[in-house]
């Protein structure tokens, strides 16, 4: 995948958005969880008050909160609070939030400042508790007991007098022995549980003060309820957007990544389809392009988010509890063991199993191609012995590696559900503690989730990404190519009318790579308006040579002239307008016969057209056929037979009216008779174009003006067909086999 | 994957769901058996032979099932307890958190879901025995079959074919056994239990809860309809594209020669263009299921929350209660999507089984005769008597044929080519 990043640059600006707004989901997503421990713990359990800080007290209760504290405490509530009363300037807004306010005078909260809320919490809390407590202890001669114990026994007071006006009296040292044991009965409480346990006396204040504490609560949760609902959306529209953005960015990219093969397989020569194979260059391009397409897309959309969301969730699990965390972490251990172990034995098995399938289709595609065989010796039996033994190893090698995948969902779900049951039992007795609210514990339960989940989308990713990213490495592969057969930096140009003399000068070749010359030292010249035929047996080089003229390869060693120019100082798009090229099987195109046809020349008349039928001996047919010049062709050609290919090959080139025509073994698949007929039109029409047939009958090339002969890629002998018959060892014994002597004569 | 290495274009364009992917599956409107009934009836036959070991997979995987749903609910009992206990510490009142109940509760809980587990592992074990023993089986019948067809089949149908009758159609089956059939019915189970779990928690916030549902089809209905569209494009854009380049890089001696490599990229482009605005609008469409989904799942989960904490403070449910409802909400919306793929799921098994069946159904080769003569002393006389022959019946290739050859000669048959001399 490292290879193709340069073509990822485009689209560098989209994928950085990309992980932006993938940050955005994730926050949200996790978000979520948040909220819902703040509907539980402050909701719920709270009444859906906040704070401990009332947001407003009555003056009498404030009176009795303040009599039992220190003086700088003092200092730091009252500063927190405005007065307010019939007199004060906002007494109209302050009544209609404080119906109470209407028979005494209300403290109402006014600084915003949270640093300071903070610091006052437990104060309040413990004032309000201390007050309410004492509270109930006159009311309650029960409790009073607790007090007395406690060192506060009310009923040593003298009758009728108030508490909190009695303890105002007292002197500074007795007030602060009294703060300090309310502190000390205070100590043994955590300061959550403290806060917590203010709330219901805040709710009690609450009502006195004349407010509705059930529209509070249920305000409290449709507005956090509210939150949740923008952050969904903000979720979606995040998830949305990149799922736009990935979507352009695979498709943009796999365009860019198609089109660069494509270009780039076009300017190749023979001598790189030969490195890659024709099949593996077409896989590359359509399939390998594909599987990056739904890489990146994966990559946009999971790779990039698990991470982002697995240290989101850890950071805000850690939040909730750092004692609890230890937990997600044995989890997540256990969860890689898990994959680790599973794959570490599935994964070579899988290998096993697409050598295996490969070997079924092996034993199915030898028993197909090899039916005919197989049937005259009746080897049905064995054959399908031998498929059996395929079959079996398969299936066996399949079970067990799926009963071993089989495990993985169970497992994980366990593992996913103790880890739950576990922070359950874990949490509540930090609950039990006060170190921990239930809610929080919820959320915890909920981040946790998210954590192994992320883990587990990140191992999946480590075994999925090297296999997509075995099609990109196939991709660059074809893209870091530099093409062998190139233009010269400054061509020359062939002198007009081109005449179309053709001279092989010492001409060596070979194949890159390989050991041996398949040319060797090859010397003749074909002259425009004869024709040059060259002949030898299989593998003798014969089609080699004629490939070298269109620079399809190029030579080794030696030179090839076109009218005394090195073809290699020519631009190839110059070369091959001069060339009229019939390849060895008729190769077509999808379309029409006309559309075929006008290949070589898009702005070939009718007349021209119908003449290089006639002469390659394809009107016959063409006129058969129900739409004549403009039947279909089916993709490669497949609905004409191979003589009817081949002859409308030989038709497009004729339609090119070039100074050379190169027939590579071009009437092979054509019977004697459409043999004969063609070769004496071609001869009329041909004029003064330099022919250069190769071929393995004798009786296409007997009437050629010259004969070359090749024997295991050297020239064994030049001449016509009489000479060569006295001269030429090799070309005798082609001959002969092929026809008698009176034939020969 | 696909099994081959080597690209079968006609294949990829027959079968859309096959070729590189896109998206997920209930994206490419799939495609259909002609018989889709007596295919699947006739798959079930096959099925029959396991019935004994299918009904005990169908039992395990619903127990299974059962038990992890009930686990919710149960948990929420020790999450309530837990909460009471936090309120009567607040409330200064209580002996603090019942940690033997909880304990309790959550023993039970790892017990069920241990079971949970371990009967989901067994259901899994005996189905992928059976789907391995039914691929077994088919790949045996179809390789016998080959053996046994006249050879004028192979004339009419390409190698690849045969192989991908073998290969990939056999495994779409084996996958829809051993993975979606459970799925299918765990699925329908885990809707059902999960419904009854809900009502019995509270039916308000059920029934709201459930109101998502309708919604969801609705929303994916459009989705769907819309990104089919654009899938269908793209496949057949992908097929242009695709089979452009295997003709230019079929024939490219001849796009060489003739010069035609800049019109070869430019129409190459062009489609290439073409498939790119119908590729990324497909894959966007397609994308777009999973982000509405989770809105429609995590819309449930605020409700849930919202509506619940407001029950709560109602005192009409508890905070185990909304617990349980989270974790059923989310188990909820997923098998929504796993049924709505189910009739795409179950029509791509049929038309992959419909095409081995079909091959399992074609006429075989003439069986040698019931009493052959026996040969004991062979001279070698051939004679052809009146021969007529045709690779089909609607093209007989030779008429009449007569002809003796007598051992020690040797006799020539000549011809113009596709005279049928062979």
């Amino acid at each position: 995948m490292m290879r193709l990043l340069k073509y990822l640059k485009p689209y560098i600006g989209l994928i950085l958005l990309a992980v932006v707004l993938l940050f955005i989901q994730a926050q949200s997503e996790l978000a979520l969880p948040d909220y819902m421990s703040k509907i539980i713990n402050t909701g719920i359990q709270k009444n859906g008050i906040e704070s401990a800080v009332p947001s407003a007290i009555r003056q009498s209760q404030m009176d009795k909160v303040l009599a039992l504290m220190s003086d700088t405490d003092q200092v730091s509530v009252l500063a927190a609070y405005q007065l307010v009363d019939k007199n004060s300037a906002n007494y109209q807004a302050v009544l209609s939030q404080y119906p109470t306010l209407a028979d005494q005078a209300v403290y109402v909260l006014k600084t915003t400042d949270t640093a300071a809320l903070t610091q006052l919490e437990p104060l309040m809390a413990k004032g309000l508790l201390t007050v309410s407590g004492i509270e109930a202890a006159i009311a309650d001669p029960a409790k009073a007991q607790q007090f007395a114990q406690g060192g506060m026994d009310f009923s040593k007071l003298p009758a009728g007098v108030d508490v909190f006006s009695y303890v105002k009296q007292l002197p500074a040292a007795v007030k602060s022995q009294i703060t300090t044991k309310i502190d000390e009965t205070f100590a043994s409480m955590t300061e959550s549980m403290l806060l917590q346990s203010a709330i219901p006396v805040v709710k009690t204040e609450y009502n006195a003060l004349g407010m509705d504490t059930t529209a509070i609560q249920t305000g409290y949760i449709l507005r956090v309820g509210g939150l949740m609902l923008l952050v969904t959306l903000l979720f979606t529209i995040c998830t949305i957007a990149v799922g736009f953005i990935s979507a352009r960015v695979a498709a943009g990219l796999a365009r860019d990544l198609r089109q660069a093969l494509f270009t780039k397989v076009e300017s190749f020569s023979k001598v790189e389809f030969d490195r890659f194979s024709t099949a593996s260059l077409i896989t590359r391009s359509t399939n390998d392009v594909t599987q990056v397409q739904m890489l990146v897309i994966m990559a946009l959309r999971m790779i990039f988010y698990a991470p982002i969301i697995g240290v989101g969730a850890i950071i805000r699990a850690v939040n909730q509890s750092v004692s609890m965390s230890w937990l997600i972490g044995l989890a997540v251990v256990i969860l890689l063991g898990l994959i680790i172990t599973v794959f570490s034995i599935a994964l070579p098995k899988f290998k096993i199993i697409q050598s295996l399938i490969d070997r079924l289709n092996l034993v199915v595609r030898e028993n197909l191609s090899g039916m005919m065989v197989i049937r005259a010796f009746n080897n049905q039996q064995f054959e399908e012995n031998r498929f059996d033994k395929a079959n079996k190893d398969l299936t066996s090698t399949s079970l067990f590696v799926n009963r071993i995948m089989v495990v993985m969902m169970p497992l994980m779900m366990l593992l996913m559900s103790s880890l739950t049951l576990a922070i359950i039992w874990v949490g509540a007795h930090q609950v039990a503690e006060s170190t921990l609210q239930v809610g929080s514990m919820m959320a915890f339960i909920q981040y946790a989730m998210q954590v192994v989940m992320s883990f587990l989308m990140m191992s999946i990713m480590f075994i999925m990404v090297p296999r997509a990213s075995v099609s990109a490495g196939r991709i660059a592969d074809v893209l870091e190519v530099s093409p062998v057969i190139v233009d010269p930096r400054q061509p020359k140009a062939l002198a007009k009318p081109v005449k179309g003399q053709v001279e092989f000068e010492h001409v060596s070749f070979r194949y890159p790579g390989a050991e041996e010359d398949v040319l060797h030292d090859i010397n003749f010249t074909a002259q425009p308006g004869q024709i040059t035929a060259i002949i030898g047996s299989t593998g003798s080089g014969k089609s080699t040579v004629v490939n070298l003229i269109p620079r399809f390869y190029d030579v080794t060693e030696g030179a090839i002239r076109l009218d005394g120019i090195d073809i290699r100082e020519l631009n190839q798009k110059d070369l091959r307008e001069q060339i009229g090229y019939i390849p060895q099987k008729g190769l077509l195109f999808t379309g029409t016969i006309e559309s075929n046809l006008r290949y070589a020349d898009e702005g070939a008349s009718e007349e021209t057209l119908a003449q290089a039928a006639r002469v390659a001996q394809a009107s016959e047919f063409i006129e058969t056929m129900p739409d004549g010049m403009r039947s279909e062709i089916s993709q490669g050609g497949s609905n004409v037979s191979g003589g009817q290919k081949q002859r409308l090959a030989i038709a497009r080139a004729l339609v090119k009216k070039p100074p050379v025509y190169i027939f590579d073994d071009s009437f092979s698949a054509l019977d004697f008779k459409t043999d004969l007929a063609l070769r004496k039109a071609l001869k009329d029409t041909t004029g003064d174009s330099t022919i250069l047939i190769v071929a393995q009958r004798i009786a296409t090339i007997k009437n050629a003006d010259q004969i070359v002969v090749l024997d295991e890629g050297k020239v064994v002998g030049t001449g016509v067909h009489h000479e060569l018959m006295e001269s030429c060892e090799t070309y005798r014994e082609i001959a002969l086999s092929q026809l008698s002597k009176e034939e020969l004569a | 994957m696909s099994m081959h290495s080597q690209p079968q274009p006609s294949r990829q364009l027959r079968r859309p769901g096959g070729g590189p992917g896109g998206g997920p599956a209930i994206m490419r409107g799939g495609e259909k058996a002609k018989n889709f009934k007596s295919t699947i009836n006739r798959l079930l036959k096959v099925l029959a032979e396991y019935k004994v070991a299918i009904g005990i997979v169908l039992l395990f995987a619903n127990a299974s099932t059962v038990f992890s749903i009930i686990g919710p609910k149960i948990m929420a009992k020790a999450t309530d307890r837990l909460f009471e206990g936090v309120m009567a510490m607040i409330a200064g009142t209580g002996t603090g958190i019942d940690f033997d109940y909880i304990g309790q509760v959550l023993l039970s809980l790892v017990f069920l879901y241990v079971i949970s587990a371990l009967f989901s592992y067994i259901q899994g074990w005996i189905m992928t025995d059976v789907s391995m023993r039914i691929t077994y089986k088919f790949r045996k019948d179809i390789a016998a079959k080959i053996n046994r067809m006249p050879l004028r089949y192979f004339d009419g149908t390409s190698h690849g074919e045969v192989l991908s009758r073998m290969t990939n159609d056999v495994d779409t089956i084996s996958q829809t056994l051993n993975q979606s059939l459970t799925q299918i019915i765990t699925s329908v189970i885990t809707m059902l239990g999960v419904m009854v779990m809900m009502f019995s928690i509270n039916w308000l916030m059920t029934l709201v809860t459930l109101l998502v549902v309708p919604l969801s089809a609705v929303i994916i209905s459009l989705v769907v309809k819309r990104s089919q569209k654009y899938y269908k494009a793209q496949q057949e854009y992908l097929g242009h594209v695709n089979g452009h380049v295997e003709e230019m890089f079929g024939g490219h001696v001849v796009v060489k020669a003739f010069n035609g490599e800049q019109k070869s990229v430019e129409t190459f482009n062009q489609l290439n263009n073409t498939l790119y605005n119908s590729a990324w609008k497909s894959q966007f469409l397609s994308g777009m299921m999973m982000p509405i989904m989770n809105f429609i799942g995590n819309l449930g989960y605020v409700v849930v929350c919202v509506l619940g904490g407001y029950l709560a403070a109602e005192q009409m449910i508890t905070v185990g209660d909304i617990q349980a409802f989270i974790q059923y909400v989310r188990s909820f919306t997923q098998p929504i999507g796993q049924i709505a793929n189910t009739s795409n799921v179950l029509q791509g098994a049929a038309a992959a089984a419909e095409r081995v069946f079909e091959f399992m159904d074609e006429p075989e080769e003439t069986p040698d005769t019931a009493a052959p003569l026996v040969l004991d002393h062979v001279e070698g006389r051939v004679e052809f008597k009146n021969v007529h022959f045709g690779y089909n019946p609607d093209k007989i290739v030779i008429n009449d044929f007569n002809a003796k050859v007598e051992p020690g000669q040797k006799i020539a048959i000549v011809g113009q080519i596709g005279r049928a001399h062979v």
